[in-house]
Order: structure tokens, then sequence, then C-alpha cells
């Protein structure tokens, strides 16, 4: 049902980035983008988040140090099919994670949301990108949320971005 | 959190309000080493307010404890500074308002428990700072909330 917005609904509201300017992201690496602790009664609203690769580079091989450039027909070819650290993950990946464990490898880890995934192909057009559409999800068990990017190929440093937000609702 | 009474929010009080977010991806800082992560000006007439400051602190790159650069400082910070000669690239003085941490974990101020507003025009910054004597691993996420003049 459809209301009015008072002051105490716009102070209660806090808008938290999860952004990533353009990154060389080594593979099989990951990194935290973001993070978020909440405590109850707070919620936390995740609706937007996409993630772009905007290159790659070699780094084994013939490709060693060589980016992947698109041909004449503004295909990215990548000349060695980029190997899968986790198969059927796709070529690098955003989670939320509650509780991120730094020391385990973020695929040995439990999402509280179903990952943000740019597929596996060995052909692709740049950017090619990723978003999770725009259904929101309510977080709301208290905890530390921490939105991780991961590299999911063997041989391919992927230049990547994010841009994406979650709400807090501090009640 | 608002201590006036609660009233609908006009579209022009709306205009007025401006989050702006902060976003320092994971980061690794050197020993002893200070980083802007943001500085922006206030006008006349302009408030401004810390919503949220989380500061992630990673992991070390050593797995003994670290020592401290400078024992009377938490390991590692993120604060607000005013005034433009207070941040370099070397520790800087006290922060008007911040978050710190000796451990990694996660550190974090918000409105209901924190609330933070500067009313006085000039430069301001959002520092994050190491005083361990290894190199750390950090994240930070906040927002600002500027209300300007009518």
């Amino acid at each position: 049902m459809s209301s009015y917005a008072t002051t105490d609904d716009l102070d209660s509201r806090v808008d938290v980035a999860v952004a990533l300017p353009i990154t060389d992201l080594p593979a099989d690496t990951w990194l935290v983008v973001s993070t978020v602790k909440i405590d109850t009664p707070q919620t936390l609203t995740y609706r937007l988040a996409q993630l772009h690769i905007l290159g790659a580079i070699g780094v084994s091989g013939a490709q060693l140090g060589q980016a992947v450039l698109p041909n004449a027909d503004g295909l990215c070819v990548f000349p060695t099919a980029p190997g899968e650290v986790n198969g059927g993950l796709g070529l690098c990946w955003l989670g939320v994670y509650q509780g991120f464990d730094p020391t385990s490898p973020p695929v040995a880890q439990t999402l509280s949301e179903p990952t943000v995934s740019v597929p596996y192909a060995q052909t692709i057009v740049l950017p090619a990108s990723a978003d999770r559409g725009v259904v929101p999800i309510v977080l709301s068990a208290p905890g530390t949320y921490s939105f991780v990017l991961y590299n999911n190929t063997t041989n391919y440093t992927l230049r990547v971005a994010v841009a994406g937000q979650v709400r807090v609702n501090v009640a | 959190m608002s201590l006036s009474v609660p009233s609908f929010v006009t579209r022009e009080q709306y205009d007025r309000t401006l989050d702006v977010p902060i976003s320092l991806p994971q980061t690794l800082l050197d020993p002893g080493l200070s980083i802007v992560v943001n500085a922006f000006d206030i006008p006349d007439g302009a408030t401004m307010q810390i919503r949220w400051l989380c500061l992630h602190f990673v992991r070390a790159s050593t797995t003994s404890i670290p020592t401290k650069i400078n024992n009377g400082r938490q390991g590692v910070s993120a604060g607000l500074y005013g005034d433009s000669g207070l941040y370099t690239n070397e520790l800087p003085g006290s922060a008007m308002a911040g978050v710190s941490t000796d451990f990694p974990n996660t550190a974090v101020a918000m409105p209901v428990s924190f609330p933070f507003a500067a009313k006085s025009p000039g430069t301001y910054a959002l520092v994050v700072q190491n005083n361990f004597s290894c190199r750390v691993e950090v994240v930070v996420t906040a927002s600002l909330r500027i209300t300007l003049a009518t």
C-alpha cells in the first residue's frame, strides 16, 4: 500500500555503496568490495548489483601479459580457453557472505544470496556484464555481510568493475 | 535520528538531502600509511552527518601479533578530519569522529549509536590509517548525508 514518507522514514534509511572502480583481479583471487554490519532490529535490503568485465590479460604460456582484444567483429576470443577454478560457476562472480572468513576460499563458504556471475565462455563481447535484477531481498539476521568478488579463472587476470547499492534500515 | 517531531517529507526537503556514498574496496596499506578515502567541501549553511561508517580489517601480512608504530593509537582506524592541513601521508592527529580496531574484524558506527554532524563550512576528509608495522588489508564503507541550505 502506498503512503507518504516521513522525516523519520528518511532518517532511518542509509544507502551504502557496493562499488569497485576498474581493477585488475588476478586469477583465482578474491577481494572484499564492501562490508556492512547490522544489528537487531536493523535490516539490509539488497537490490542493485552489476558486475562488468572490461578486459582480460593472460597470465601464462604464450598469452603471458597479453590483453585479449576485440577482433574485427567486436568479439573477444580467449586464445586459450579460460580454465575454471570451480567448474560451472562462471568467469567471475560477486557474492554476499555473512561473516566472511578470509582464511577460507569463497567457494567453500555459504552464500546469503545467489551470486551475480558472468557465465563461462571462450568468446565474449566486452564489457561482459551480469546483474542481479531489481527484485530486492531483505537480510535481517544480525551480523557482518561482505560483498566479495572472485576471479574464477586459472589463467587470466580480469579487469573488472562493480556498481551496486544496499539500503540499511536502522529502525 | 531526527529529534524533531516526524512530519511528511516535502519535495523541497527531499531535493536538499544528498546521500554521498564512500567506498574503499579491499586495499593494501603499507606500515604507517594513511590514505584519504574521500574529501569534500561543506558550503555555507549546509550540514553534514556521518550516517554510516564501517571499517573492515580483513587481514594482516603477518601471522604473529603485529606491533604498533604508536602505542597510543589503535592499530587500524578510519575517521573524519577537518581542515586540509590535518591529513597527509603521515599519521594525522585526532579524528573528529571515527572507528578503529586492533584485530581483524569489523568496526561500525551508525546513526543510532553514533550521531555526528558537522555544521561548520570547510573541507573535510575521511582518512583510513594503518598504525601497525606490517601491511594490512582494509575495506571502508560509509555514507554521508549533506543537507543543503534552504
